[in-house]
């Protein structure tokens, strides 16, 4: 079990650093990429190994994986999106999508209905990671610039 | 200075940002703060999906507009990383217009990963995520292959300008046809691995992300106008890959 996990691990840093490249991303921030994309799977295994919930996991991850993003740009002086998309790509559903899209032309129209489901539910558990993170940094920064501004 | 020319620096800054997959939000808050570095007293920038509009009101009094009509999109982060990075110089050191201007045409050079590399890491992608999707070695070879096919595909695609929603339904639909054809040969393959491998390659990752946070952002329109795009290119993906589902 653990080895499969750490194979799917691998593979998943191997795809985010691909994904890297096709981006044109280069140097010191291919490393951070690798490290916050094992981060990301790691915590979304140990999250599914407990919960046994995909949604919530995937969730779980996310909302990692940005934190981490917005945490290492500000610290590398770089815009958050070069480093949170390759990172993330790996929770993306695109297994779902091919399973439910497979149901519906099989006509088993139950199963495309729970898998299609299921899909959306993970497309939104990403985005709404992101979101609720990015949301949370800028309440964080503009208030610290209107603390900075009151105490003038 | 020549403020036209200046603002006309200013939207070359925002071009590169814009072509190579910045948040409009970043493009606003950079030209926004540039202009505000070289002394204008007002700066209105708005960006929406394919345009920039900026007006200035210069100490002397002029009030310039310029536009600029972004075509051509072409993803190359190291390109958003380095005009950051001269914006936040611009900012703190308000450097000649010469000087701005080398540096844009610097960034502008900015190449690309070649091309051998390029297509070793399309094989990497689908070969580790066929795997990831529970595939064993000869899937993850096979998924190797296809993925050469899919990066040909794209660079003919590119070549003659082809639309992007239709490049990707016929790039997911090739590597459908592939796993058909290996399928009825009579390889035992684990086709809904490799085909999700390949699937991998082309789903609009950027797009759906940045799209998020231009949401979040406030800005609604291109927000909405990029993530209708993603979606409308994950659904030419699952049409694409059709051909498989119903041909094996």
């Amino acid at each position: 079990m653990m080895g499969e996990y750490f194979l799917k691990t691998t593979m998943a840093v191997i795809g985010s650093l691909g994904f890297a490249v096709f981006f044109n991303i280069k140097g010191k921030k291919l490393l951070a990429i690798a490290l916050g994309s094992a981060i990301c799977m790691m915590s979304y295994f140990f999250a599914f190994f407990h919960l046994q919930d995909k949604v919530f996991s995937i969730l779980i991850g996310a909302i990692l994986v940005s934190g981490i993003a917005e945490i290492t740009a500000r610290i590398m002086k770089t815009p958050v999106i070069i480093l949170l998309v390759p990172m993330v790509i790996p929770l993306v559903p695109g297994g779902d999508l091919y399973y439910s899209m497979r149901y519906f032309i099989l006509g088993n129209t139950q199963e495309f209905g729970i898998s299609f489901q299921v899909m959306l539910k993970e497309a939104a558990a990403i985005g709404f990671g992101i979101i609720l993170v990015s949301f949370l940094v800028q309440v964080i920064l503009k208030s610290r610039k209107y603390w900075m501004e009151i105490r003038k | 200075m020549n403020e036209s020319k200046l603002v006309d620096s200013m939207l070359d800054l925002g071009e590169i940002l814009f072509t190579s997959g910045a948040e409009v939000n970043r493009i606003e808050d950079t030209l926004m703060r540039v202009g505000e570095a070289y002394g204008f007293l007002r700066v209105d920038v708005l960006t929406i999906t394919a345009s920039i509009l900026l007006t200035v009101h210069a100490p002397s009094g002029a009030i310039i507009t310029q536009t600029r009509r972004i075509r051509k999109m072409e993803i190359n982060m190291e390109k958003v990383s380095q005009a950051n990075a001269l914006s936040r110089y611009i900012c703190t050191h308000k450097p000649e217009l010469e000087y701005v201007q080398q540096q844009l045409q610097q960034i502008r050079e900015i190449s690309h990963y070649s091309e051998t590399v390029m297509l070793l890491a399309y094989i990497c992608v689908a070969a580790s995520f066929t795997v990831f999707f529970g595939g064993g070695i000869l899937d993850a070879f096979i998924s190797g292959c296809s993925a050469v096919i899919v990066r040909i595909l794209i660079r003919i695609g590119n070549r003659i300008k082809m639309n992007p929603i239709f490049q990707n339904m016929m790039c997911s639909a090739a590597a459908g046809l592939i796993v058909v054809a290996l399928h009825k040969i009579g390889f035992s393959i684990d086709a809904d691995s490799i085909v999700i491998g390949n699937v991998m390659l082309l789903i609009p990752g950027l797009a759906l992300t940045s799209s998020l946070r231009d949401i979040i952002g406030g800005d609604m329109i291109t927000g909405l106008l990029v993530m209708t795009e993603a979606i409308l290119k994950a659904v030419a993906i699952a049409i694409g890959f059709t051909v498989l589902l119903i041909g094996g």
